[in-house]
């Protein structure tokens, strides 16, 4: 017979493959895992933005959304945010106006005056009297929200009845499917270039491993495969054996994989650390998407086998590695180049903001260019750092090192491109934390500053004053203090600015940083230190501009104001302009005391600031109190507000921690399995050095410094890279007014170089096992 | 078919500055027993494996049955490996994961046969060089003469017209070897394969009909005990 039969052949190969995978089962096992944490990692990445909309949508739609004028039939509704520790409620009061047959999403009815609906995880803090929700959302608990009014399963939901007229809201709803609250879609535009590389930064050590899997057990396999060829097996055909044998590493993990998956995220879904868990029904698990990665994936590492022995060429005598090493070696720095080009002119083009445009298109390309010029480099630099390393260091294991790392320098670099390029992206990613703290939210941070973060803000839907009594005389609550506002005429026009109205003797207990204050008192804004501050004419009587009812609607009316002591405002005063962050911009404080009758304030509207005692250790009682003295409004400490403002930044920085978490956890099970490999085939060389008389200490310091030899001048090459982008980045995008985050960096670079000592190490008993002259011949 | 089975003709190899062959020529003729003889570095290896299309010549050409055998394809040399040629070498020249039974098959098997008569036939085979107790086992649990044997009995299974032998006693002890040896060239003989054998040792040389001595890459006179 001529020609091996085609089928005959196949059968053969996939024989041959099975064999070779069953001779040596636990590099095998131990791929298939790594790859199935890999594909668990990905799949989990993969449901992030699936699951973040499922929500989104789920939030939407238990929110009134749809309105009709006044008088129409439908549901009155008003939502507030409340919390109970750190867990964020979600209260409605509801009234029905005419039995227009609408019910919320989730209710089987409209719960009347004096009714609760609970969701079941707000029933068990509610039930218990330790917390005092019953108090602060008191009624008689008539029924559950069910799965279509909660984002998820722990939500703490409550709806509330109450007679129309303590309703402080007027607009009719007549549907739902209002909009939602704010998810990782809706991302600021300086996360926008985040996006891909946050991308990159999760994909790419989840590429790398796959790759390090499907290409493990070269010597091995190479032995094997120089024995086909002299049986006269093509270099197709052994190509061919070799990717088969990747397959059914990489095969039965990714199914292992998708099976963790799929059986764990369900159960995992509702304990995730988001506001009510998750339900396990939306965290997406597709079937295409896993018949995707089935092929997908192995087909990346078959190719990856095919390519790699593609460049050495598997010959019947052995391997013969790839000649013209050099000329090659020169070329790899071309990416590198250009790169560090691209962001010199990114930089310039950005100097003096001459063409943004122009050199944010040679900042992403310098991105990318560089992280393709780290991995083409990092062989030449690690051959540089061996040969420096062999003439400063004398001592053996220097010299073993050194010579090692020479000798298949490609090899050895591959042991550190993960983590080289998980430090350049990380460097960049960090940068962005600073650009968005300078962004987001900063007014309110300058509240907690001032006011301090345990300060309780309610928005007065309707005071009850029976309730608001009982508040201030508790004894955990040190102050009140309540802002409505008033506007002011200085009498040239009708019209006129927005000014705060308090009693600033109870605000003084709630804000002691706040002078200038006092009964009778007008204190302003200093007149050009914003632009919200319009000039008043203080020097003529001042009035009050109210609402007069009648019949026929409403006029407007002024009505002068009692005497007035007027001050400005020091400049360096910072408790006035955070004031703003919760009334919304006026020109300053009066004094209620100052105000006609006519202009009080009255039982609605306004804001209810609420100093817990020193140390309070039962700030969810006041917030209790001051949620019934507010007919449950939106009830949240300065903190809490800070969170919920940063909530888009938070996610950004928690998804981007996590993504970094991963990459590390996969990377560093990648070192060590790449090491694994490596102590594998050197084994003859290392136990031939033992049995000369070499001591296993020796070895092991050979290992270490071999891999620190790679690892600290390709970490330190992507620290510089990645700091020089992440500079000209924020350069870009605010002038350099933004600092770059040394300590995280530092910290992530750190660990970059640490991880892979850390993976060696975890090698060096390996050493003492395969350093045993039984194992050197074949 | 008569005139030489195998010829080498000018054959220039060089690995970088190393000249390993230097015009070297050569004649197999059907059915004979060639041993190469020569110092260590003088290049036999590298001859054989131009001999077997392993390596290609910088130079001259190899004819096979007449026809030119360098300068074909990888999968024609890797056809010819299969059906016309089997190897011994020193070492590695069995598959470090297969047993020996599945050594001796795989080269049947290569060329089409079923899986059981492939190992039936592996099974007399072994018998025939006495290492029939060592099928189930692999490379590694063999004793070097063992392995040797099987590693006869593989390049000859499938009928071969060369086999090409490199120092295949060179690790065995010389009571060892030249037990070897003797079932490997009568097993030879018997089907007609001819043999280029590769060794330093003259001893070894003497299980040869015919010897030829290279010397830096080229053959020189034969020697006198030839
Ligand atoms: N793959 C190779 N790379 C470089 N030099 C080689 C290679 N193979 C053989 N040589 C050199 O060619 C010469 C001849 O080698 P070889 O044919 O193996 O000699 P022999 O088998 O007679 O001992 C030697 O000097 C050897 O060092
Ligand atoms: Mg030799």
């Amino acid at each position: 017979m001529n020609r091996p039969g085609r089928r005959g052949a196949a059968v053969l190969v996939v024989r041959l493959a099975l064999t070779a995978v069953r001779r040596s089962p636990l590099p095998a096992v131990a791929g298939a895992l790594v790859v199935a944490l890999g594909v668990v990692v990905l799949l989990a990445g993969l449901s992030m933005h699936p699951t973040a909309q499922a929500r989104g949508a789920a939030d939407k739609a238990a929110m009134a959304g749809e309105f009709a004028a006044d008088g129409e039939p439908g549901l009155l509704i008003a939502h507030s945010s409340g919390s109970y520790r750190d867990r964020p409620i979600t209260a409605s009061l509801v009234a029905d106006t005419a039995g227009g047959g609408l019910v919320p999403p989730g209710l089987d009815r409209v719960p009347a005056p004096g009714e609760v609906v609970l969701s079941p995880a707000m029933r068990e803090l509610w039930s218990d009297p330790g917390t005092t929700l019953a108090q602060r959302y008191p009624g008689r608990d008539v029924g559950t929200v069910t799965r279509a009014g909660l984002v998820g399963p722990g939500a703490l939901v409550v709806w509330i009845g109450v007679d129309r007229d303590r309703m402080p809201e007027t607009r009719v709803v007549t549907g739902f499917g209002g909009a939602g609250v704010a998810d990782i879609a809706d991302m600021p535009s300086e996360l926008r270039l985040a996006v891909p590389l946050l991308v990159i930064g999760f994909l790419l050590p989840l590429v790398a491993l796959f790759l390090t899997v499907a290409t493990m057990g070269t010597a091995a396999r190479e032995r094997r495969l120089a024995a086909l060829r002299l049986l006269g097996f093509s270099a197709r055909h052994a190509r061919l054996v070799a990717a088969l044998e990747s397959a059914l590493v990489v095969v039965p993990g990714v199914v292992l994989g998708c099976l963790v998956f799929r059986l764990a995220a369900p159960v995992l879904a509702p304990h995730l650390p988001v506001r009510g868990g998750v339900w396990p029904d939306h965290v997406f698990f597709s079937l295409p998407v896993a018949a995707g990665l089935l092929v997908v994936l192995p087909l990346l590492g078959t190719a990856a086998t095919w390519w790699a022995l593609r460049r050495i060429d598997v010959s019947p005598l052995g391997v013969v590695r790839g000649a013209g090493d050099r000329e090659l070696r020169r070329r790899r720095l071309l990416p590198l180049g250009a790169g560090c080009l691209a962001l010199a002119g990114s930089a310039a083009a950005g100097h003096g903001a001459d063409d943004v445009t122009l050199a944010g298109a040679l900042l992403l390309a310098a991105v990318v260019l560089l992280l393709v010029g780290i991995v083409l480099a990092a062989p030449l630099l690690c051959r540089v750092a061996a040969q420096g390393l062999g003439r400063v260091l004398p001592g053996i294991p220097a010299q073993l090192a050194a010579a090692r790392v020479r000798r298949d320098a490609t090899g050895a670099a591959r042991l550190v491109t993960g983590s080289a390029l998980l430090v350049f992206v990380s460097g960049l990613l960090l940068s962005f934390f600073p650009l968005l703290e300078t962004g987001n939210a900063a007014g309110l941070r300058a509240l907690r500053d001032t006011a301090g973060g345990n300060l309780l803000v309610a928005d007065v839907q309707l005071l009850d004053t029976a309730a608001l009594a009982e508040l201030r005389a508790d004894p955990g609550v040190s102050g009140v203090a309540r802002l409505t506002q008033v506007q002011i005429s200085d009498g040239a026009g009708q019209g006129g600015p927005l000014i705060t109205a308090t009693d600033c003797a109870e605000l003084s207990g709630v804000l002691p940083a706040l002078g200038g204050c006092s009964a009778g008192s007008l204190l302003l804004a200093p007149a050009d230190s914003d632009a919200k501050a319009v000039p008043l004419r203080t020097d003529g009587p001042l009035q009050a501009v109210t609402m007069v009812e009648s019949a026929d609607g409403g006029s407007l009316d002024t009505v002068g104001l009692g005497p007035l002591t007027t001050s400005e405002a020091p400049r360096t005063s910072e408790v006035l302009g955070s004031l703003d962050e919760l009334t919304g911009g006026t020109i300053g404080l009066v004094d209620v005391s100052a105000l006609p009758a006519a202009a009080r304030p009255t039982a609605a509207g306004g804001t209810l600031l609420v100093r817990p005692a020193a140390g309070s250790a039962e700030l969810e009682r006041v917030r209790t109190l001051l949620t019934r003295a507010t007919s449950a409004a939106s009830v949240l400490t300065v903190d809490e507000q800070v969170a919920e403002a940063e909530r888009t930044t938070q996610t950004y920085r928690d998804i981007t921690l996590a993504a970094l978490g991963c990459a590390a956890l996969v990377g560093v099970l990648t070192l060590t399995s790449t090491l694994l490999q490596q102590v594998r085939e050197h084994r003859r060389a290392l136990v031939a050095l033992w049995m000369a008389g070499m001591p296993r200490a020796t070895v092991r310091a050979a290992t270490l410094l071999q891999s620190s030899l790679v690892i600290l001048p390709v970490v330190a090459l992507s620290l510089v890279l990645g700091l020089a982008t992440a500079t000209t980045y924020l350069a870009l995008a605010d002038g350099g007014a933004t600092r770059l985050p040394w300590a995280a960096i530092g910290v992530v670079a750190a660990g970059a170089a640490a991880l892979p000592l850390l993976a060696t190490a975890l090698t060096l008993p390996a050493l003492r096992t395969t350093t045993h002259p039984q194992l050197l011949p074949d | 078919m008569t005139g030489p089975l195998l010829v080498a003709d000018d054959l220039h190899l060089a690995f970088g500055p190393t000249r390993a062959l230097a015009g070297a020529s050569v004649e197999v003729a059907p059915g004979e027993v060639l041993a190469l003889l020569g110092p260590s570095g003088s290049g036999k290896s590298t001859l054989l494996h131009c001999l077997a299309g392993i390596l290609t010549p910088d130079r001259g050409e190899v004819r096979y049955r007449g026809t030119r055998l360098d300068d074909r394809s990888d999968e024609a040399r890797s056809r010819l490996r299969r059906n016309d040629f089997g190897f011994v070498f020193q070492f590695g020249s069995l598959v470090p994961e297969l047993t020996a039974l599945a050594n001796v098959a795989l080269p049947l098997q290569l060329t089409g046969a079923r899986r059981r008569a492939a190992e039936e036939q592996a099974r007399s085979w072994l018998e025939r060089l006495g290492v029939a107790d060592v099928a189930g086992k692999r490379p590694g649990e063999m004793s070097g003469g063992q392995g040797q044997r099987v590693a006869v009995a593989r390049a000859l299974i499938g009928g071969p017209r060369v086999v090409f032998a490199d120092e295949p006693t060179g690790a065995l002890d010389s009571l060892n070897g030249e037990l070897v040896m003797e079932e490997f060239t009568a097993a030879a003989r018997d089907q007609g394969s001819s043999v280029v054998l590769v060794t330093h040792e003259t001893r070894v040389a003497a299980y040869a009909d015919r010897s030829v001595v290279l010397r830096d890459g080229r053959l020189t006179a034969a020697p006198a005990w030839a």
